[in-house]
């Protein structure tokens, strides 16, 4: 599943812009979006009642944060918050961020998820 | 109903800076005042030290030293048997002073709120049962009283993070970015 998600980054000319080598990290590439692309993901999606507009506006999100925020290694910042979002949505499970994010990695984001859920049920009793 | 908390310095650090930035002191101390906050005599010596550097982060510990909080003593055999159940004897990184915050929380059966998130993720990771916290995500839920998702979220990233963790490392920032997206994505 990850492969997929990773293959379909490049083909969102993602990978374009990340293996680009630029050390300053400037998201100056056009983004290539079209239906076909997005559409590739649909049958995850409706399984886990996630519109395709919604998807995007993750991937927006993702990209303005990471371009705002993230002061090195952009690319990275993009691609685990992908993965993280796509993790916390259903989409992704545990064993589906390892090969990308690796195995202390995946255990810390998966962490940070299970703390933010367990702390929401202890501030909403 | 005020409830009980246990914090390290690192979560009582973030949590009076967040009141200083929030603009909204007033509000801020209102609702922080829905807790109990209780911290290990450790904490105080270190908030000490703190206080007397000349930075915002010394506000924040002097502004802590002054708020009503207890301070409760945790015998230092207390920290080293905890130091050998979590196998961090004679380790560097987690410190006697984040030890006995989670000593007292489980003593006093109350949430851990702890911004050293190597140490975060240690604890909840061995006691997997227990509410242990990033302090940050304490300071959205005060805020999010009286402000919108989005500007809690502008408020973390664009005030809290840069004044609070002038350096941080991207695993950090977006540690912080996930658990604080996964707190407000469903209290909104």
């Amino acid at each position: 599943m990850v492969n997929s998600m990773v293959k379909w980054l490049e083909r969102f000319s993602i990978t374009g812009f990340l293996n680009s080598g630029r050390e300053d990290g400037n998201m100056e590439k056009s983004m290539i979006m079209g239906p076909d692309v997005i559409s590739e993901l649909t049958p995850y999606l409706e399984e886990k009642h996630i519109s395709q507009s919604q998807l995007v506006s993750i991937i927006l999100k993702d990209l303005l944060f990471a371009e705002k925020y993230a002061k090195t290694n952009q690319t990275y910042a993009i691609v685990e918050q992908f993965l993280v979002d796509l993790y916390r949505v259903g989409i992704l499970e545990y064993k589906d961020l390892l090969p990308v994010l690796g195995f202390e990695r995946s255990l810390e984001v998966t962490n940070a998820i299970r703390t933010a859920k367990r702390f929401r049920s202890w501030s909403e009793k | 109903m005020v409830r009980e908390i246990v914090c390290d310095t690192s979560a009582i650090i973030t949590l009076f800076l967040s009141c200083y930035l929030s603009g909204n002191e007033d509000e801020y101390r209102h609702e922080l005042g829905q807790y109990r906050l209780i911290a290990s005599n450790l904490v105080y010596s270190e908030l000490k030290d703190f206080a007397v550097q000349d930075d915002d982060l010394a506000l924040s510990a002097q502004e802590s030293l002054s708020y009503n909080m207890d301070f409760l003593s945790v015998e230092l055999e207390d920290i080293e048997q905890y130091k050998k159940i979590l196998g961090v004897v004679g380790r560097r990184g987690i410190t006697d002073c984040d030890i006995s915050g989670l000593y007292l929380s489980f003593d006093r059966n109350a949430p851990f709120f702890i911004d050293d998130f190597k140490a975060q993720f240690h604890f909840s990771s061995f006691f997997d049962d227990r509410d242990i916290f990033f302090g940050v995500l304490l300071v959205c839920s005060i805020l999010a009283e009286f402000m919108g998702e989005k500007e809690v979220f502008s408020f973390i990233f664009d005030k809290l993070v840069p004044n609070r963790w002038a350096n941080i490392s991207l695993r950090n920032l977006l540690t912080i970015k996930h658990a604080v997206s996964e707190y407000l994505t469903y209290y909104s």
